[in-house]
């Protein structure tokens, strides 16, 4: 509806001013003609129905090339010098107050009209229209995850590769070629095609090692080249794939991903890898999940752990899943072994440390609850875009 | 391994108050890794020992009769059996309702009810060894019900308590005995197990009187054994028993046996193994009829064994094997020869007990394949001195169960007897510094002591003396004593505490930056959603698209299956796979990856630090697959997203110029020749984009979908100096859009027009292509140009000037006419 408070406003405006003065003139005139226009466009705007009359009314007074208005505001410029401010001035400002006029008059028509067609009625519970979303593979949003909250306790995010010699992914990790260990880690050799059998080693103790390329059994190939290029004090993490030759299964891949965490100071003891441990654990799943240790055998660290968490169906009273134990296999970790520590270049008799490495997927698993590791590399998406 | 806690008993003893749980929750905190545990006798629960009283014939039934049988209660059972071996007197089994049968031992078992058979009501039922799984130690024939008369058991015992199988299995994971050649035998769990009870550990019963013949002491009588390898072999002993009955054992030896997983087999072998279940020393016995003075040797080239398994085998001189004057006869420490085993008619035999190397019996059972209980343990390095423990034990087992066997009185021996015992120093500080616990002097010698360790207090340091179970390479240094004072002390008594860490500069992880905003734009953005696909490339795969001829493919050695024949070269495969796999359930989708590929040239990392060698390339790709309806063209939205991470990163397209492709071949046999480029950054070629080809794409089963696809190597955006973008004030001065189509020929490429026009006048700011119409003969383009100064407001005729001048060039430059 057309509110009428507003006509009274602009209906006793600057009227009495302007009209004090009785003067016959060219401006008088300009004056009358410009208040009969006002009052024209006023007593229009009250019989203005609809939007298209607006539209008629506008173009008729406002019109840039034939409007009666713009017509009125041209021929300010013939007046005398000293007249033209003030009459410019209350020409400019009946334009702008019928502007604003015209704004509100049209603001009151567009929602009377969307009032007045009742039969079509907006049904605002239609959907929404939604941009296509694209999705993070669910891996990369828990790796990010992770490397977050290690960030957060001053662990770097360390890099390295997945085809690796055979030096940094065992010899260097004090699993020499003899050891029964390697049997514990089925391992992906890859054809050389070059001849070399044996590589020529530099530096301090001069030697020969095998040239045996594998694919990395864990991301602990890191840890070495992270002593050698960042040396110690040193806290980081090496997120990446590794790789089993094993036959796949629910439980088995033989491409998976794995978060080594390793960390070399002075005085590094068994009970300060708890409480990090317990921090990582309560930072990623929950304060409710519990750790615990228990003896482990991996020859990159001594003392070797299992790491158990508490299972969280059960909160340790015992279930199916946990096998009645309370608890679930997590992660194996230990105190860096002296070994490992002179492999890097680290002096064992100053600094100590401690390790883990832990799946990403089977994280994923226990926190989503998905059975089944190998819909992590299916490319599947029902399974990717569920996350 | 399966340990039998019955067994561990004997040699331990536990608190009254200790459940097999418990016993089961210690050693897996203390020690090694239980697997699981369970009850042995729980598959023979509600059966009984029974007498048959009398024998009635079934009134409806030929094969059927019905048996009174007693089962030491008032009454007798009425029990309905087709069991054609039953006479009155005889001693068997009786399953009551709710045991667990197999019906003629097939199948899933099955709780027994009370039914009645052809009329007739059962009670029970009489049990055939093979129905309540005793098969193994009653081999019976058909129809055969369990015969039980000779053992003489009461009527109305439990069957399982009957055969001494009310015991608790544990089964602990080998892969945590690794480093402990000492667990590999109950007696070394009963150590454990002991010192974690702070119990004392038995002594083993032993033959004591014998006496051990070195062979450097000839006296030319009696059983000759020589090493020609002491580091291989560094120590053998052999013991002759005459006048040996070979037969069945007894029953306790069978079921412990049986119980640990092992197959009973005759009264010599099942005490070979048996001792080798005590003490986890393996032996063996020779036909002492058929083998003269023994020799422990490497084999000869071309020399040949058949194994008791019955497989010939072809040795070579990096096999260690036992042999006679003629041949080999056992392959040390992974098998005997069929030759000399232990027979019925075995009269004589010879024990071994014997020590081998290590890495030596790990290489042999690799080269020949053969895995056995005996090389599992001795590749893990076992003590020395227990081989002689084994002999006189199984001596004292033989003197026992054969009381009519003669047995040596002296033990033939050569090799060394392990002496030198290490010692380690360590300081009470040092323990404290490592757990982090305030540890006393007092208790860590406590525990070393319980565990065997012999310690001495030199006031500053201890002095730890290694027992020879221990310093077998599993004890070598403080690090491997911290372990066992603190696993013993208790991992769980140990009180978290962080760690005091000072602040370090970290270096800027800019790869992962990069990488992570690759992937944001993609999933974000461009709506993509992101895969992992695996490493490697099938056979067929590598065969189908000819990659083997490319030279940088890297193969695996020893692949799984033809599946992991080759490493990627190329993540588009994956990702082509990928779509046909999802074309079953979406029409349209957008798939990318972000992943190393590998390449045989040199890569960025080293072998060693300081060899000079470097591993294969592998550097970070992305690729991405668009796929749509056969009348979309996904090859522009492909496009576009480069073009986004353009905007972020230098990346620029050029022509795949014609015979001059810059990737791998089997990349450009699988792309539309048209519709592909090159996408560079600065001047270096590092991806391409283009449309899969119609045959490619039905080689991957994706029929009447278009598929567009791109693939960058990643290296040269990962090392880039990453630049940051400097701030521009927004322009002062007002902009004029100006709009221009034209007719032009079909082969005119829109790149070369824009940048002819952007050429014309700096006041052209930007030319936003519009779109591309099919006039027949000719194309219509038609774009939008963007006019503005940064010094004052353009007038209309300026504008004009400029937009003839454009439309001019085209004319003179492109034989373009304005529409």
């Amino acid at each position: 509806m057309v509110p009428s408070s507003s006509f009274a406003e602009f209906k006793a405006g600057f009227f009495p001013l302007i009209f004090t003065k009785e003067r016959i003139n060219k401006e008088d005139m300009l004056q009358d003609k410009l208040k009969k226009i006002k009052q024209e466009i006023t007593a229009e705007l009250e019989r203005t129905r609809t939007l298209e009359q607006l539209e008629e009314l506008n173009k008729k007074y406002f019109s840039r090339a034939s409007g009666e208005l713009t017509q009125l505001v041209r021929e300010i410029k013939n007046l005398a010098e000293e007249e033209r401010p003030m009459i410019g001035k209350i020409a400019n400002e009946i334009k702008r107050e019928a502007e604003e006029l015209i704004d509100k008059v049209r603001v009151g028509l567009v929602e009377h009209s969307a009032g007045q067609n009742k039969e079509k009625i907006f049904d605002p519970t239609l959907p929404g229209r939604k941009g296509a979303a694209g999705s993070l593979h669910i891996l990369t949003q828990i790796r990010r995850e992770v490397e977050e909250i290690m960030a957060g306790l001053g662990f770097i995010v360390v890099d390295g590769p997945e085809l690796e010699s055979e030096w940094y992914n065992f010899e260097a990790v004090n699993v020499p070629s003899w050891h029964p260990a390697r049997d514990m880690q089925d391992t992906f050799y890859v054809k050389s095609k070059g001849k070399i059998q044996k590589a020529k080693v530099g530096g301090e103790g001069e030697r020969e090692i095998d040239y045996k390329l594998v694919m990395r059994t864990h991301t602990s190939n890191v840890q070495v080249r992270a002593m050698e290029k960042y040396g110690v004090p040193l806290r980081c993490i090496v997120p990446g794939r590794a790789f089993r030759n094993e036959a796949t299964d629910a439980r088995h891949e033989h491409n998976f991903h794995q978060v080594e965490g390793l960390m070399v100071d002075k005085n590094i003891s068994i009970a300060n890898f708890k409480a990090v441990l317990d921090a990582i654990i309560k930072s990623i799943l929950g304060a409710d999940y519990k750790t615990r240790i228990r003896p482990g055998f991996f020859p990159f660290v001594e003392p070797g752990f299992e790491v158990d968490l508490s299972c969280i169906l059960c909160q340790t009273k015992g279930c199916r899943v946990c096998k009645q134990t309370g608890w679930v296999e997590f992660c194996g970790a230990g105190m860096v072994h002296p070994n490992v520590l002179k492999a890097g270049g680290v002096d064992p008799e100053k600094y100590s440390g401690f390790a883990f490495g832990f799946g990403l997927e089977r994280l994923a698993m226990m926190r989503y609850g998905i059975n089944d590791i190998r819909l992590f590399e299916s490319g599947d998406l029902r399974f990717l875009r569920q996350f | 391994m399966l340990v039998s806690l019955n067994l561990l008993k004997r040699y331990v003893d536990l608190p009254a108050t200790a459940t097999p749980e418990e016993v089961v929750a210690k050693l897996s905190a203390c020690t090694v890794e239980v697997e699981d545990f369970f009850e042995a006798g729980k598959d023979l629960k509600n059966i009984v020992v029974c007498k048959v009283v009398k024998l009635e014939k079934h009134p409806n039934a030929d094969k059927l009769r019905i048996v009174r049988v007693d089962m030491g209660k008032d009454s007798l059972l009425k029990v309905v059996c087709g069991g054609i071996n039953l006479y009155e007197g005889m001693l068997t089994a009786v399953a009551l309702p709710g045991a667990m049968v197999k019906w003629h031992g097939e199948g899933e078992s099955v709780k027994l009810e009370r039914t009645k058979i052809r009329g007739e009501e059962s009670e029970g039922m009489i049990c055939a060894a093979n129905e309540i799984g005793l098969a193994d130690r009653f081999p019976a024939g058909e129809l055969e019900i369990i015969d039980l008369t000779v053992l003489d058991f009461q009527i109305g015992k439990s069957l399982a308590e009957a055969f001494e199988l009310d015991d608790v299995i544990i089964d602990i994971d080998n892969k945590s005995i690794t480093n402990r050649p000492d667990l590999w035998g109950h007696y070394g769990i009963a150590r454990e197990v002991a010192a974690i009870y702070d119990s004392k550990l038995k002594p083993l019963e032993i033959e004591e009187k014998a006496e051990t013949r070195e062979a450097k002491d000839k006296d030319g009588s009696g059983l000759k054994v020589s090493i020609k390898d002491y580091k291989l072999c560094p120590r053998y002993l052999g013991l002759m028993v005459e006048n040996v009955k070979v037969k069945e054992s007894p029953l306790w030896l069978r079921n412990a046996l049986t119980l640990v997983g092992l197959r009973p087999i005759n009264n010599i072998v099942d005490v070979t193994n048996y001792v080798m279940v005590e003490i986890g020393q393996p032996m063996h016995a020779f036909d002492a009829e058929v083998v003269g003075n023994i020799v422990v040797r490497v084999a000869n080239q071309g020399e040949k064994i058949i194994t008791l398994d019955k497989v010939e085998m072809e040795l070579d001189p990096e096999t260690l094997v036992i042999a006679d004057s003629k041949k080999p006869i056992a392959v040390a420490g992974v098998m005997g020869g069929l030759h000399s085993q232990i027979t019925d008619k075995t009269k004589k035999i010879i024990l071994e007990a014997a020590n081998f190397e290590a890495v030596g019996v790990r290489k042999t059972s690799q080269r020949l394949g053969v895995r056995t209980d005996a090389s599992m343990r001795f590749e893990k390095s076992l003590d020395v001195n227990l081989a002689e423990a084994a002999i006189r034990r199984a001596s004292y087992l033989i003197k026992e169960i054969i009381p009519e066997a003669k047995v040596a009185e002296t033990i033939v021996a050569d090799g060394k007897v392990a002496t030198s015992e290490e010692t380690i120093e360590m300081s009470v500080g040092y323990i404290q510094t490592k757990t982090g616990v305030e540890i006393s002097k007092g208790e860590i010698v406590d525990i070393l002591k319980r565990l065997g360790f012999v310690v001495k207090d030199k006031k500053e340091n201890l002095a730890v003396t290694v027992p020879s179970w221990r310093a077998t390479g599993d004890i070598k240094t403080k690090e491997d004593l911290s372990e066992e004072v603190a696993r013993i002390y208790g991992y769980e008594k140990i009180k978290p505490e962080f760690p005091e860490v000072r602040i370090k500069t970290l270096p800027r992880e800019g790869e992962r930056i990069v990488i992570n905003k690759i992937k944001d734009q993609l999933s974000g953005r461009a709506a993509m959603n992101e895969i992992l696909n695996y490493s490697f490339w099938p056979k067929k795969l590598v065969d189908d698209l000819g990659v083997e001829r490319e030279a940088e493919l890297i193969g695996l050695l020893n692949p799984l299956s033809e599946d992991q024949a080759y490493l990627r070269m190329s993540l588009v495969p994956g990702l082509l796979k990928n779509i046909s796999d999802n074309s079953r359930f979406y029409d349209e989708f957008k798939l990318y990856e972000v992943g190393r590929i590998f390449l045989d040239r040199k890569g960025k990392y080293k072998i060693e630090k300081h060899s000079k060698e470097h591993l294969p390339d592998q550097p970070y790709y992305l690729a991405g697959a668009l796929v749509g309806p056969a009348n979309k063209e996904p090859f522009w939205e492909a496009k576009g997203i480069i073009e986004g991470l353009g905007e972020e990163f230098d990346l620029d397209f050029v022509a795949w110029s014609a015979g001059r492709n810059p990737f791998y071949e089997f990349i450009n046999k699988m792309t539309d020749k048209e519709k592909r480029l090159v996408i560079v950054n600065g001047k270096e070629k590092i991806g391409w984009i283009g449309e899969v080809n119609v045959s490619t794409a039905d080689y991957f089963g994706v029929k009447n979908r278009k598929i567009a696809v791109f693939e960058l190597d990643l290296t040269a955006i990962l090392e880039a100096k990453e630049e940051l973008k400097q701030y521009r004030p927004a322009p002062k001065y007002p902009v004029v859009w100006r709009d221009i189509a034209i007719e032009v020929a079909w082969k005119t490429h829109w790149e070369n027009i824009k940048k002819e026009i952007a050429k014309i006048n700096p006041l052209i700011k930007e030319i936003t292509f519009l779109s591309e119409y099919d006039l027949g003969k000719k194309k219509s383009l038609a774009w939008r140009v963007k006019y503005q100064s940064e010094e004052r407001t353009l007038k209309d005729e300026e504008v004009a000037a400029l937009e003839a001048e454009v439309v001019g060039m085209l004319e003179s430059k492109f034989g373009a006419k304005r529409r």
